[in-house]
């Protein structure tokens, strides 16, 4: 449950409405998981609601709100907000279901859905949106009959599939914007070789992680990325905290959903 | 000792079950974890651990990105938790302006935290990670245990991302923790509780270590180890396994002294080759 502010305007179908609103609102606003696919702001408080509601006149190009009035509850969860002098001229922020936000990508303008180079790995058997990979159960057992979970599994792929036992990056040379140890800004690369993610890595930010490409909860804290395997990718912990909950960006998929598909 | 109810069910939060239970998870992740495997859902995916009984840390990393830190001095305990995407600057108000990457970065998770518990606060930040921007301490929840009170955004804001990782420290059912997603879906309750009977007699191997090194420094007997390796690991992998152990106070038979492996050098791996 969140708190749903009414946009004026038709943003689910006029993009550069949509535009505005994203870049007034940021990631409180994003099209859904629905068929069809609508666009919306959906808020965990409802004080940050009524802050960005008070701005959804000027934003969408109408007529500016009236400011300085303030939420008022109506005693069953949901506020009203007056926009004009008027007490009728009000809009309803109402604390209702917010659906998930769409899982596909746009690239290159075309929302593309992630198909990571884990993808012909079975699924486990539990699959779900806001599902994490260490979940207990892969469905796989180890070659003693040891049960794996799905990051023992997907890691065990990995090193076999190198031939030198090693862990490799599934995002080898992917760059990105970063800070040196002086606190400069500089480009990092995501190396080749990872370290194992045991306690005694020898550089705790190139330990491996299997990481929620689609991350498994989005800003508002509400589930988004399955546990499906294609949703996988193995890279460092320095990559993974500077992706961490953000919309994966369209240079990641293409790189994972052009990958060599691993097999078991 | 103090109970509380709570959205994830009666949590009892005690200093002693939790430092055990730390103890227990960081000896089971060392074992049941690649590259030794000795029993299958092991309670921490990556284990650290810094300090000692009386005063000390736990880490229990998820290997995803998500992690939850318990630090304890005789005073009491402090817990915080991290998911990603829920740090201090998302989830506890913290301005960027404000940060600190220090204790001061957190303590949003532990209004009220007594002084007598701000060493613990201390050891718990120094394990969290380092957001890459603003250089915070990241944990976007926490609780304190201090006598018979407890606190914490755990309690004021039950449904912050990563409250669920903090939870469990107040359910340790037979002194254990348990793989965070046996506690919260039955499917897989069940299958862990499965492979736990199967594993009974490593399980039992580990409560004794376990026991024996709360009394004081310890030794793995020869018959525990023979358990644990029907066959001989790899030199490379024992060697992690005692490096890691000695960590703790629990050290072979003969107490040989391992060295630390040397410490790192050469280039930071992730800019480029100048």
């Amino acid at each position: 449950m969140r708190y749903h502010i009414p946009l004026d305007g038709n943003p689910s179908f006029d993009v550069p409405l949509r535009n505005k609103y994203i870049a007034a609102f940021g990631s409180a606003c994003y099209m859904s998981d629905s068929d069809p696919s609508t666009f919306n702001c959906f808020y965990k408080m409802w004080q940050a609601a009524c802050a960005d509601a008070v701005k959804i006149g000027e934003v969408s190009g109408n007529a500016p709100f009236d400011k300085g009035y303030m939420c008022q509850p109506d005693g069953v969860g949901n506020y009203t907000l007056q926009v004009g002098p008027d007490v009728a001229n009000s809009i309803q922020i109402n604390y209702q279901a917010a659906p998930r936000q769409t899982p596909l990508v746009e690239v290159n303008g075309m929302p593309t859905e992630l198909s990571g180079p884990y993808r012909n790995l079975t699924e486990p058997p539990t699959l779900g949106p806001g599902q994490p990979f260490n979940r207990c159960n892969s469905g796989m057992v180890d070659a003693d009959g040891g049960s794996l979970t799905q990051t023992e599994w997907i890691l065990q792929v990995n090193r076999k599939a190198h031939g030198d036992g090693r862990i490799h990056s599934d995002l080898a040379g992917f760059k990105w914007s970063c800070k040196d140890e002086n606190c400069k800004t500089t480009t990092c690369e995501e190396p080749d070789v990872l370290d194992e993610p045991d306690n005694k890595a020898a550089y705790l930010d190139r330990q491996a992680q299997v990481h929620h490409v689609v991350p498994m909860k989005d800003k508002r804290g509400c589930s988004w990325g399955t546990n499906s395997n294609k949703n996988a990718a193995v890279i460092s912990r320095k990559l993974n905290r500077h992706f961490t909950n953000n919309n994966p960006p369209a240079d990641e998929v293409k790189q994972l959903n052009n990958a060599t598909a691993y097999t078991p | 000792m103090i109970e509380r109810n709570h959205r994830f069910g009666r949590l009892v939060f005690d200093r002693d079950a939790i430092v055990r239970a730390a103890l227990r998870a960081y000896v089971e992740g060392i074992f049941g974890n690649f590259p030794l495997k000795c029993l299958s859902f092991p309670a921490s995916a990556v284990p650290r651990w810094t300090g000692d009984l009386q005063r000390g840390a736990f880490c229990n990393d998820d290997q995803c990105g998500a992690y939850e830190v318990v630090a304890w001095t005789e005073a009491g305990v402090v817990g915080l938790a991290y998911e990603l995407g829920f740090g201090p600057i998302e989830q506890l108000g913290l301005s960027v302006d404000a940060v600190t990457g220090g204790p001061d970065d957190v303590r949003g998770a532990l209004p009220g935290l007594p002084d007598e518990l701000e060493p613990a606060l201390v050891m718990a930040t120094s394990m969290l990670g380092v957001g890459p921007e603003h250089g915070q301490r990241d944990a976007g929840v926490g609780f304190w245990l201090h006598g018979d009170h407890v606190a914490g955004t755990l309690f004021d804001d039950p449904t912050a991302a990563g409250a669920s990782r903090l939870a469990v420290w107040g359910l340790l059912p037979g002194g254990r923790l348990w793989p965070l997603s046996s506690y919260f879906y039955p499917n897989e309750r069940a299958i862990v509780l499965e492979y736990a009977r199967k594993d009974a007699p490593i399980h039992a191997l580990m409560d004794a270590m376990v026991d024996r090194r709360r009394r004081g420094r310890t030794e793995l007997t020869t018959d525990e180890i023979e358990m644990l390796f029907p066959t001989p690991p790899d030199p490379k992998h024992l060697l992690y396994a005692q490096r890691a152990l000695q960590h703790v106070g629990i050290t072979w038979p003969g107490s040989p002294e391992i060295p630390e492996p040397p410490p790192r050098t050469g280039r930071n791996p992730f800019l480029p080759k100048s």
